[in-house]
């Protein structure tokens, strides 16, 4: 069967038929004439086109289509006594049963479908069973008193008839049928020509054509793309050279059979309808589908020639590519489809020259130049709907760290969703082969100028792959308020806003297009149509994408479900805003408000909520997506919440909080999420960029900030209103707020409240530094409905829209505020400094537990445990011994080792690096049966009390768990910097010597690499080196995956100036692939107690 | 819907508004029912606004509720300016103004003060809107107009049928209502079929489709006319819509 030809909701074409009907049969409103036997399209048809005048199918009430209410205000004109205005018949195609009698040589089988040039049916060449299609053509196409309108078509016929080319479709038969007409009762007579239709009888395609092909796929792969437009090029070449040109090439009329090959349907019709016997354009004529339609043909008096064909082949071809019809000035191929071959576009742009004299003069010329455009290097990548499947992106940054060592882990968040995923300051680090941090360079040190009380922020440029370097959006001194406002066009009204991490450019959705504005120049950089209001949006951490959710329904769905509805994640490159990839994910309608989505900080993965029971009251689904993956590749459900902000808190951990509890849910475990906190019942919550605070609107108890390591509210904001909205958190810890104020102006009796940005709170100290007035009096200011953070901290912008828009066209307005100075944390009163803690000290009993073995390793007890601990990492002297007595013990960890050119564990004294779990089980093994007592590896757990952090940890989580969230804690202290003797970490001498940056600026620990083990001093249990000097292995794994085990303790070259970007944090775990040794990665045992 | 003496109160123009001169009649029973028709008739053009403005859909409906509830105690929109006569720019602009000072409400427990049916309606107006909504650039105050247009002509039919069928007439309504949404012609439709079905001569047929559209103009009048002032403004506000619908 023929697919449902491309739906022709035209009005254009249909109604130009009917005009001259309607115009012809005088609206004497006396009913109309009847033809006997002619009944109303049968609607019941299976395989009917909607009609233009079917209802839409409604649940609700209502269930008039546009067209119909069209239809009632055209019969309702009369009822104000104006004109009426004359509407346009459709023209009711003939039943099956009333064809059937005109054309009894045919057996007809069923109606089809209906198209812009009449209608066609299915049906048997009796005499010679063979299968047919039938088409009609509507007779009042063509009324203008031209003679021999039926002689001209069956010379047409006759003309196409002698075609025989594996691309065309083939006519069989053309000619005149009698309608049975009868008029009844003196009513007007039937717009007809003599009561003839006109047919002809072609060969009958099973298969598809192009429009359904677009439709359903959007983007063809180029292959097939120039396999059909050669193939159309073929056909075309073939009719022109017997001077048949065919005058209206387009999806709907090129037909892929079931063997994929392609048919051209409907030669020379258009020639007959539309043109004059010399084939010239008339000038009532309306063309069918004008966007292919070759602009000299428009003209009334232009003689058409063959490459008006070639013109509308070009514009097939770029909407088989690119899914999108060319239109005004378009962008090329390249741009929408960023591995097409550029040679596609200079061949669509010479089809499409307007003069026709620049275009390719023949088919066979066109043709020759489609089939040289190689194939396309990579795979395509098209839409995750299809049935293709992305390979998995390159990740540089992904979690196979194969080769690396150890995988950074740090606090990156994301900010409200519901208005809009900013850039706070987020710390970046790329990893690399030997596990330094590198991000933006001065972004890094920003902060901590920050929180050590400097004075000002560095307003470095930083680097958004793909877009130019600029720097930063220029914002002059001076005290927290508006700087300027950029005036965007009303239509279509902006929504939403993000900045890029460069604060200088910004993404705005306006309508259904997205656009990247560069903030100081005012200039576009780049529109294109994001094909539906984005919902929420979230920008990469590198601002390299970015990623908008909306809906996707399917409207043409005879019976609307709302289980059936879809929404659409769209990942797109910010430097051109072209797609790269996107997800169809399912949506409970109705239930997710805004939609919220956030993106990891490393790799490529995407956190969405997607939905949520449709009662509202079920669980709340969230899913992540993969780059690569055209499923989700995590799913999970939470129960009671109601979240709309997501916050990356690193590529395993979102945290999600709303309405209830905020809830931290774990990708590595999908369907698991724990409560993260009992945040208050308001919308709005973000978290800072340090990852120490948590901020959110409490309606109990106003704008509160939390610590998240020990999850207790930490202090109010003062003075905040209880209705304010939470914009977000900047990197020197200003909290931005929108909220009430109150305009008097005199030229008004009453004040106007409005929403706008109100207030900067500083979230160390809880204090309000600055309220914000209005930027206009005398205006209505109609708040704002879209906010971002500067990742610099300089500024944030909101939208704006004047009610009523200001002269000049200004509704839509991007108003850009200045933050205030760098904070400085009032020290005493920031957060999750309660130090560390062990639930008591060790006793007189548990000391006199204490030894030495016949290694000289000593071990101490650790209170909250059952073993006692080295003091010490196993040294290379003590795993010598293993070496020496187990035959086979791998030697890679006696072979010399450099980082960075510098040697690691030079001498016996050093930590043992190079081992692994293997290794390290081996040695524990070895040295049981050797000293008759257990000696192991220690529980992730059972670190954490030798550290002195236990307490604090959820011992049910997994270690990624534990790790995941940031306390300003270290295993000497909460002290930041590090004080002198803190132990061997990423330092000035690291630096110095192997040139590694960043390390911990200002320390010095006088080793580069390792140390001999303990020299620096030991904790109050009296354990060296639990900061530092190498990665220790624990027993637990680290992921639900099993794949790596916990490290702790990190290592010489783990440093940085920002305390949760130094990786040393006694909270930090790392996993290490279990048969993988590391450079700075060695071991410590515990003995367990003797009984 | 009788036509009861407008109550002015000052601030609220003074109209023949049949529907709003009810929204503030004295008795609670009164309003509150004006209040559900109005809520039932015409949320879905508010509530396409309020979408197209930005709001996301828990925001729409909450705001929308709350608009209506504020609707019904007459508070204050700074009417000085009110376009007056039109109710469907009235609501339009008030809206405007209610969103001036709207805020998003985390309550989860409203004051009902409409019916269920109403709130039905507003709750199944999300998915309607999903579903109906076209034309990304189109503005919330066009969407709006084209909207209501929709409504009121939604309304226009069911009066319609429930006219027709308090006569015992609904197969003919059912009969003839495609020939009155293709424009009013039987022309490409079977009649003759038709009034056999209908036991009726082709000539009757004829008869009662000429009746049937005059009655669908006359019910297209009595509703526009609720919702203006007299019947010049009728007309305008009738070209005002037509226009938006116009083919080509």
């Amino acid at each position: 069967m023929f697919h449902r030809l491309y739906p022709t909701h035209h009005s254009s074409v249909t109604n130009f038929i009917c005009r001259k009907a309607v115009e012809s049969s005088c609206a004497d409103g006396k009913g109309a004439a009847t033809i006997r036997g002619q009944q109303r399209l049968r609607m019941d048809d299976p395989d009917a086109t909607v009609p233009m005048f079917k209802s839409t199918p409604q649940a609700g009430a209502g269930g008039l289509s546009p067209q119909e209410v069209g239809n009632l205000m055209a019969v309702g004109a009369e009822a104000f006594e104006s004109r009426r205005t004359s509407r346009p018949r459709a023209w009711n195609p003939p039943s099956t049963e009333e064809l059937q009698k005109m054309l009894p040589q045919y057996e007809i089988s069923g109606f089809i479908a209906r198209g812009g040039m009449g209608a066609v049916y299915k049906g048997v060449q009796r005499a010679l069973d063979r299968t047919v299609a039938i088409k009609i053509l509507p007779p009042e196409i063509v009324d203008d008193g031209e003679a021999n309108y039926a002689q001209r078509f069956k010379q047409e016929a006759r003309a196409m008839a002698k075609f025989k080319h594996p691309g065309i479709v083939t006519v069989y038969e053309a000619g005149e049928a009698e309608l049975q007409g009868q008029d009844s009762q003196g009513a007007a007579r039937q717009e007809s020509q003599g009561g003839k239709l006109l047919y002809f009888v072609m060969e009958f395609i099973e298969g598809t054509d192009v429009a359904q092909l677009v439709a359903t796929h959007g983007q063809l792969p180029p292959q097939e793309a120039i396999r059909i437009t050669t193939a159309v090029c073929d056909a075309l070449a073939y009719a022109h050279a017997r001077g048949v040109v065919h005058r209206d090439i387009k999806p709907s009329n090129i037909m892929i059979d079931a063997d994929g090959q392609v048919k051209v349907a409907d030669f020379g019709l258009a020639k007959v309808t539309a043109h004059d016997s010399s084939g010239i354009t008339r000038s009532s004529v309306t063309m069918g589908t004008p966007d292919f339609v070759a602009p000299e043909a428009m003209l009334a008096g232009t003689l058409v020639d063959q490459r008006a064909d070639i013109y509308a082949v070009g514009v097939m071809l770029y909407q088989m590519l690119t899914g999108h019809i060319p239109r005004g000035r378009f962008s090329p191929i390249s741009a929408v489809v960023p591995q097409s071959d550029p040679k596609l576009d200079a061949i669509v742009d010479k089809a499409m020259q307007t003069d026709r004299e620049k275009r390719y003069s023949s088919a066979v010329e066109m043709k020759t130049e489609v089939e040289a455009v190689a194939a396309p290097a990579k795979a395509w990548s098209g839409d995750a709907s299809s049935d293709h499947r992305l390979a998995p992106a390159a990740t540089s940054n992904g979690v196979s760290a194969a080769a690396k060592t150890r995988r950074k882990m740090s606090m990156l968040v994301g900010a409200a969703a519901v208005i809009v995923l900013g850039a706070g300051a987020f710390w970046m680090t790329r990893k690399d082969e030997e596990g330094r941090a590198a991000g933006p360079a001065a972004a890094a040190s920003a902060p901590s100028a920050a929180l050590a009380g400097a004075s000002a922020l560095p307003s470095a440029t930083v680097s958004i792959p793909g877009l130019p370097d600029l720097p930063p959006l220029a914002i002059p001194a001076g005290e927290p308020g508006l700087v300027k406002e950029i005036t965007l066009a009303p239509q279509p009204f902006l929504h939403r806003i993000a900045l890029l991490p460069d604060s200088r450019r910004m993404l705005a959705f306006k309508g259904s297009r997205v656009e990247l504005l560069d903030l100081q120049t005012e200039g576009t950089v780049w529109s294109v149509d994001a094909g539906g209001d984005a919902e929420a949006v979230a920008v990469s951490r590198d601002g390299s994408r970015f990623a908008h959710y909306r809906y996707a329904l399917n409207r043409n769905a005879k019976d609307f479900r709302p289980e059936d509805q879809k929404a659409v994640i769209t990942l797109r490159a910010t430097k051109d805003g072209s797609v790269i990839q996107s997800w169809t994910v399912p949506v409970g309608l109705m239930s997710v408000p805004g939609g919220s989505l956030a993106m990891a900080p490393f790799g490529r993965r995407l956190v969405a909520r997607v939905g949520a029971d449709k009662s509202g009251k079920g669980p709340t689904t969230f899913v992540a997506l993969d780059e690569g993956h055209a499923e989700p590749v995590a799913r999970w459900s939470v129960a009671e919440h109601n979240g709309h902000m997501i916050f990356c808190v690193d590529e395993d951990h979102f945290l999600s909080t709303g309405n209830g509890p905020a809830m931290l849910l774990t990708v590595a475990q999908p369907g698991k999420a724990e409560v993260f906190a009992q945040t208050g019942a308001e919308l709005n919550s973000a978290i800072s960029p340090d990852g120490l605070q948590l901020v959110t609107c409490d309606r109990s108890a106003g704008m509160a900030v939390w610590d998240t390591s020990t999850r207790q509210r930490l202090r109010n904001l003062e003075g905040a209103p209880q209705k304010a909205d939470l914009v977000a958190i900047s990197r020197s810890g200003a909290v931005v707020m929108m909220g009430d104020a109150v305009l008097r102006d005199k030229n008004k009796a009453t004040p106007q409240a409005y929403s706008a940005p109100f207030g900067i709170w500083d979230s160390h100290t809880g204090k309000r530094l600055a309220t914000l007035s209005p930027p206009r009096a005398g205006q209505t200011y109609n708040g704002s409905s879209s906010a971002t953070i500067a990742d610099n901290s300089t500024f944030f912008a909101t939208v704006a829209r004047y009610d009523p828009p200001r002269e000049g066209g200004g509704a839509n307005v991007v108003q850009i505020w200045r933050l205030p100075a760098p904070l400085k944390p009032d020290k005493a009163k920031t957060s999750a400094a309660t130090g560390l803690r062990w639930p008591h000290m060790p006793t007189e009993e548990d000391r006199k537990l204490a030894f030495t073995n016949t290694l000289g390793m000593k071990f101490v007890p650790v209170p909250g445990t059952e073993v006692l601990f080295c003091i010490h990492e196993t040294r290379k002297q003590d795993y010598a011994a293993y070496a020496a007595a187990v035959p086979k013990v791998d030697a890679l960890w006696r072979q010399p080792a450099f980082y960075r050119d510098t040697p690691v564990s030079p001498t016996p004294d050093h930590p043992v690096a190079w081992v692994n779990l293997g290794d390290c089980q081996g040695f524990c093994a070895w040295l049981s049966t050797k000293e008759g007592r257990k000696y192991r590896l220690p529980s992730d757990y059972e670190w954490s009390c030798a550290v002195g952090i236990s307490e604090r940890e959820d011992r049910e989580a997994l270690p990624t768990v534990r790790g995941a969230v940031f306390i300003s804690v270290f295993a000497w202290g909460t002290q930041w910097p590090p004080p002198k003797g803190a132990g061997n970490l990423g330092d000035e001498t690291l630096k110095r010597v192997t040139g590694q940056e960043p390390v911990i600026t200002g320390y010095d620990d006088g080793f580069a690499t390792t140390a001999p083990v303990m020299s620096f001093p030991p904790n109050a249990l009296g354990i060296h080196d639990l900061a530092g000097n190498v990665w220790e292995f624990c027993s637990d794994w680290y992921d639900s995956l099993q794949q790596k085990i916990t490290v702790r303790g990190s290592s010489y070259n783990n440093g940085n100036p920002e305390p949760n970007a130094a990786f040393v944090a006694a909270v930090i775990r790392n996993g290490q692939p279990q048969d993988r040794g590391a450079i700075n990665t060695g071991f410590r045992i515990v003995a367990e107690r003797l009984p | 819907m009788a036509a009861l003496p407008p109550k002015g109160d000052g601030r609220f123009p003074t109209t023949e508004w049949t529907l709003v001169a009810r929204l503030h009649h004295d008795d609670p029973a009164v309003s509150r029912r004006a209040l559900d028709d109005l809520c039932t008739q015409y949320h879905f053009p508010l509530y396409c606004y309020l979408r197209r403005r930005g709001l996301a859909h828990h925001d729409a409906e909450d705001a929308l509720h709350d608009f209506m509830a504020r609707l019904l105690r007459l508070d204050s929109f700074g009417m000085a300016d009110a376009e007056k006569g039109r109710l469907r720019t009235f609501l339009l602009v008030a809206l405007q103004r209610y969103l001036i000072n709207w805020r998003r409400a985390a309550l989860r427990h409203r004051a009902r003060e409409m019916s269920a049916d109403a709130e039905a309606a507003i709750a199944a107006a999300e998915g309607r809107f999903q579903r109906e909504e076209t034309g990304h650039q189109e503005s919330p105050d066009r969407l709006y107009d084209r909207q209501w247009a929709q409504e009121l002509m939604n309304l226009v039919l069911l009066r319609l049928r429930a006219k027709y069928a308090a006569k015992k007439k609904e197969r003919l309504f059912e009969t003839l209502r495609p020939v009155l949404l293709n424009g009013g012609s039987l022309n490409g439709f079977d009649s003759t079929r038709m009034a056999e079905e209908l036991g009726m001569r082709s000539g009757a047929l004829r008869t009662a489709l000429m009746r049937l559209l005059e009655d669908y103009r006359e019910a297209l009048r009595h509703e526009i006319l609720q919702t203006v002032e007299n019947k010049d403004m009728a007309r305008e506000e009738f070209q005002a819509l037509a226009v938006l619908f116009k083919q080509e």
